[in-house]
């Protein structure tokens, strides 16, 4: 349906534009056909004009002979022949071939004339065609004498009913009259060109011609002169458009018979379908249908006009102008399809990847730097949000999270970023949950929009929570570095702190007390009682040895049933005393395991530095040295290092009855 | 009526002012050109007759002027009288084109019709004019009242009229059917009353008022001054009733009188 309503628009630019196109077309073929008519017209009223121009004026020059002879009286052959001279009929009086005199005589005078004219120089001459008529009117004299004219001497016009009509509508009207179309008598079959005659009456001089009958009893005889059409065409002056075909017609039928002229000796039917127009012209009381046709050449000049061009140009300009329509009416659409696809795509993107984030339990972030507005993916806004949250921006709500002890470092690598020293912000942190409790988070984030002075605008990451992974990574460090039977620090974190306090010591100067302790006795309860009862009892142990310790002192099992212990920062020798005796009676106490009853006792060696050693492996060895002294000495007993420092004999503390000589179980 | 007692005073006033005028030596400062056209009763040349044969004879009575006459087409006269080759012509009309290059001094008014073929059907002007087969012979030159002149332009246009010099060769043609229809005056009911054409036509009446006809002066050939004493001259032959008497030579008194009392 929205198609159909956009497409309403164009369809209405296209069809006006058509239809504007076309009007015009149409128009203009109206206005060139108009045109063309109109020169058409012109050109017939041009050509009928010079026609009957030129028969005025030959007819004119007729009335001129027809004066003549009412001057003269009668008919002279030299006079005649003069005149005619004078005339000096050339090539501007093509069309007229010659002036002839017919003199009317009766039947019986014809042999009379025939006779006169032979002895008067014409020994050929003879009235012709031969037959009996009651009149006869011989041309007698054709002027000028050359070329065929003397042809025609003794041609008697009423023989020939045409010629006979034009003579005798002059000899009536007394006015000049011409023929209808005649062959003249001079040509031959091979040149055969139609012809006509303009006639004149002669009247003899001194007799009343003013009526019918009185014309009829004064006539003498006519001035013929004879024309051939084509010529006289040809000699019309005036310049006539190109293109244009004139074809005459005697009388206003136009067909065969009648045909007088066509021009170029053409075809007519090569016209037909083209336009011509008509005019009848009535020269000497006699009537012509002049005929122009227009050639495709005349109707291509005048009747083409721009019409072709408004249709090329207006189809053009209205195709265009629909196509500009088209592109400006779809343009919104297929904008609006370009972005549905591009969000649908960028959905489906978003989707994907927080499909594969939140799968992953990552959350993303979107921080608007300027305004302040923070925003998370939606797993992660609800386990930041606490009561009283709400009233917080964005980057204060994460600060407000996030562990005391991490804001430092956190804000200065942030910093880092923000100033574009970093390219990419990357951070583990502790941030409270929801639940209250800290979990490592990590943080990654990077700048995507800074303006043109270079202060960031936009700032996008991704956070995830880490905190199972660092759990295990703590776990793993915590195992490398701990017995697992009994929690203890192993010998390799007990290396690390023995190091550390004795630079610590070295600094402050003060002592540092290292106790090797050693069971007395206890490989015989692993091989009577069984490793589940030995590692009991060795796990007891640690729990006594560590509770006789301060936080800062480090208990760890470094053997079988070897024990360290670490004393840093010792106030002195009778401190360490008090601890490694504490331990020592500790150890001495019977222990309850699994319904068992036992007991055991423990020697152990106390080294001090600076004193006994200067160094760890010094210091070491001398503990172990002295606890050695110790076993040697009985043991169950505390040994310093250096004599002199030893505790009381623990025989002063222990009943001696009670010392077992072998370990047992006492139920 | 109104422009009949104008015409009447204003040939009155000219009347009384020309027998001075004419008495002056220098009222024929050349001899004069006039044309004829052959129109039914107005010229036929041959009979040599006509309405403005005879005008022309009391135009030259009166004036004391030598006047050529020749006779030629209408278009013709038209077109030299526009150059000024030719000084007069008679019996005709004007329109804006020709007031630019013509003056008149009218004596008669009559009325257009249009002479139909009977087998047409026709019975109205508009009628031929839908018609789209049907032709209309004119003669070049001649306008006519508003309405005929209206059919002429757009029957031209369709191409749809054959020009002719006279009238004669169109009445042939209409007998023929080779042309449907002509626009005749008054002047030719005699041709109409010729048996063949009047079996074979009928009228139809264009809805103009009778059209003035008058003297045709060249504006180039003649000043203002003399175009004045030749008015005076056609005023003063309707005043006296030549006019009137010329007419009823042709018409009958009725007709005669209402075309020059238009």
């Amino acid at each position: 349906m929205q198609k159909v309503l956009q497409s309403v628009p164009i369809l209405i630019v296209f069809i006006v534009s058509l239809g504007v196109t076309l009007l015009a077309w149409q128009h203009e073929k109206a206005m060139a056909k108009r045109d063309l008519r109109t020169e058409l017209d012109f050109q017939l009223r041009q050509t009928s004009s010079r026609i009957v121009q030129r028969m005025a004026a030959y007819e004119q020059m007729l009335r001129g002979v027809q004066g003549l002879v009412q001057a003269t009286g009668d008919i002279d052959r030299g006079v005649f022949s003069r005149y005619v001279d004078a005339l000096e009929l050339g090539a501007d009086d093509t069309g007229i071939q010659g002036i002839a005199i017919a003199r009317l005589i009766t039947a019986d005078q014809a042999d009379r004339l025939a006779l006169d004219m032979r002895r008067s120089g014409l020994p050929d001459f003879r009235i012709w065609p031969a037959g009996e008529r009651p009149t006869y009117a011989p041309l007698v004299q054709v002027e000028p004498p050359f070329g065929r004219n003397p042809l025609a001497l003794g041609f008697d016009p009423l023989s020939d009913p045409v010629r006979r009509a034009a003579l005798e509508q002059a000899r009536d009207s007394g006015r000049p009259v011409l023929s209808g179309k005649v062959r003249l008598v001079f040509d031959d079959d091979a040149d055969d060109q139609p012809g006509f005659l303009m006639i004149l009456p002669l009247y003899r001089p001194g007799q009343s011609h003013d009526t019918g009958p009185a014309r009829r009893t004064a006539l003498m005889g006519w001035i013929v002169a004879i024309f051939r059409m084509s010529d006289l065409i040809a000699g019309l002056y005036g310049e006539g458009a190109d293109g244009l075909v004139t074809e005459i017609f005697d009388g206003v039928t136009p067909n065969e018979r009648n045909h007088l002229f066509l021009g170029d000796g053409s075809d007519q039917h090569l016209y037909a379908g083209h336009y011509s127009a008509d005019e009848i012209v009535t020269v000497a009381g006699h009537s012509w249908l002049v005929r122009l046709h227009a050639t495709p050449a005349f109707e291509s000049h005048f009747g083409k006009g721009a019409a072709d061009l408004i249709l090329l140009s207006g189809g053009g300009i209205g195709f265009l102008l629909t196509l500009v329509i088209w592109q400006m009416a779809t343009s919104r659409a297929r904008a609006q399809r370009i972005a549905e696809k591009m969000t649908r795509d960028l959905k489906e993107s978003e989707a994907c990847w927080k499909f594969a984030l939140e799968g992953a339990g990552d959350g993303v972030w979107d921080w608007y730097i300027q305004t302040g507005q923070l925003k998370f993916s939606d797993n992660w806004a609800g386990v930041l949000t606490a009561a009283g949250d709400s009233a917080m921006s964005g980057p204060d709500l994460w600060v407000s999270h996030m562990h005391p002890d991490d804001l430092v470092a956190e804000r200065a690598r942030f910093e880092d970023c923000l100033a574009g020293r970093t390219a990419v912000y990357i951070s583990e942190h502790r941030v409270r949950w929801r639940d209250g409790s800290w979990r490592w988070v990590a943080v990654r984030g990077m700048i995507v929009a800074r303006d043109a002075q270079g202060t960031p605008l936009r700032m996008i990451g991704t956070m995830s929570d880490v905190s199972e992974r660092r759990e295990a990574e703590e776990r793993i460090r915590y195992l490398a570095q701990h017995d697992p039977l009994t929690r203890l620090p192993n010998r390799a974190l007990f290396s690390d702190r023995l190091q550390t306090a004795l630079t610590r010591a070295r600094r402050t100067g003060e002592h540092v007390a290292l106790m090797f302790v050693d069971l007395d006795r206890f490989k015989p309860i692993n091989d009577n009682f069984g490793h589940d009862i030995g590692d009991l009892l060795l796990k007891e142990v640690a729990d006594r040895m560590r509770r006789c310790i301060r936080d800062s002192d480090t208990v760890a099992r470094i053997g079988g049933d070897e024990f360290v212990v670490l004393l840093p920062a010792t106030g002195s020798v009778a401190d360490a005393l008090v601890v490694a005796e504490k331990i020592r009676a500790a150890l001495a106490q019977d222990f309850h395991l699994d319904g068992c009853r036992t007991s055991i006792s423990s020697s152990i060696g106390v080294a001090l530095f600076p004193e006994d050693g200067q160094d760890a492996l010094a210091l070491s060895k001398n503990a172990d040295d002295a606890m050695y002294r110790a076993k040697q000495k009985g043991r169950n007993r505390v040994q310093f290092y250096r004599d002199g420092r030893d505790g009381p004999d623990p025989g002063d503390a222990i009943p001696t009855g009670d010392v077992p000589t072998e370990p047992g179980l006492r139920n | 009526m109104h422009r009949g007692c104008l015409a009447f005073l204003v040939a009155v006033l000219l009347a009384t002012a020309s027998p001075g005028q004419t008495a002056e030596p220098s009222a024929c400062p050349r001899p004069y050109t006039l044309a004829l056209h052959e129109h039914g009763l107005l010229y036929s040349a041959d009979t040599d007759r006509g309405i403005d044969k005879d005008t022309v004879d009391q135009l030259v009575e009166r004036s004391g002027c030598k006047i050529i006459v020749s006779l030629m087409p209408r278009a013709r006269i038209w077109q030299l009288i526009e150059t000024g080759a030719l000084d007069f012509s008679l019996s005709g009309i004007t329109n804006d084109e020709r007031d630019q290059y013509a003056a008149f001094a009218w004596y008669f008014a009559d009325k257009y019709y249009l002479l139909v073929r009977k087998d047409l059907k026709a019975t109205s002007i508009d009628d031929f004019q839908r018609a789209a087969k049907f032709q209309l012979g004119v003669i070049r030159g001649f306008r006519y009242s508003p309405n005929a002149n209206r059919l002429v332009d757009t029957l031209q246009a369709d191409q749809r009229v054959v020009f002719a010099t006279t009238l004669d060769p169109l009445y042939t043609m209409l007998l023929a059917g080779r042309i449907q229809g002509m626009i005749i005056e008054p002047f030719d009911y005699p041709a109409l009353q010729e048996a063949s054409i009047r079996e074979a036509t009928q009228l139809l009446e264009f809805n103009d008022p009778a059209v003035p006809h008058g003297l045709i002066m060249s504006r180039k050939g003649l000043s203002d001054a003399e175009q004045n004493r030749w008015r005076a001259i056609i005023a003063s032959m309707k005043s006296d009733g030549t006019f009137l008497r010329i007419f009823q030579t042709y018409f009958p008194e009725a007709m005669a009188n209402s075309m020059v009392n238009y």
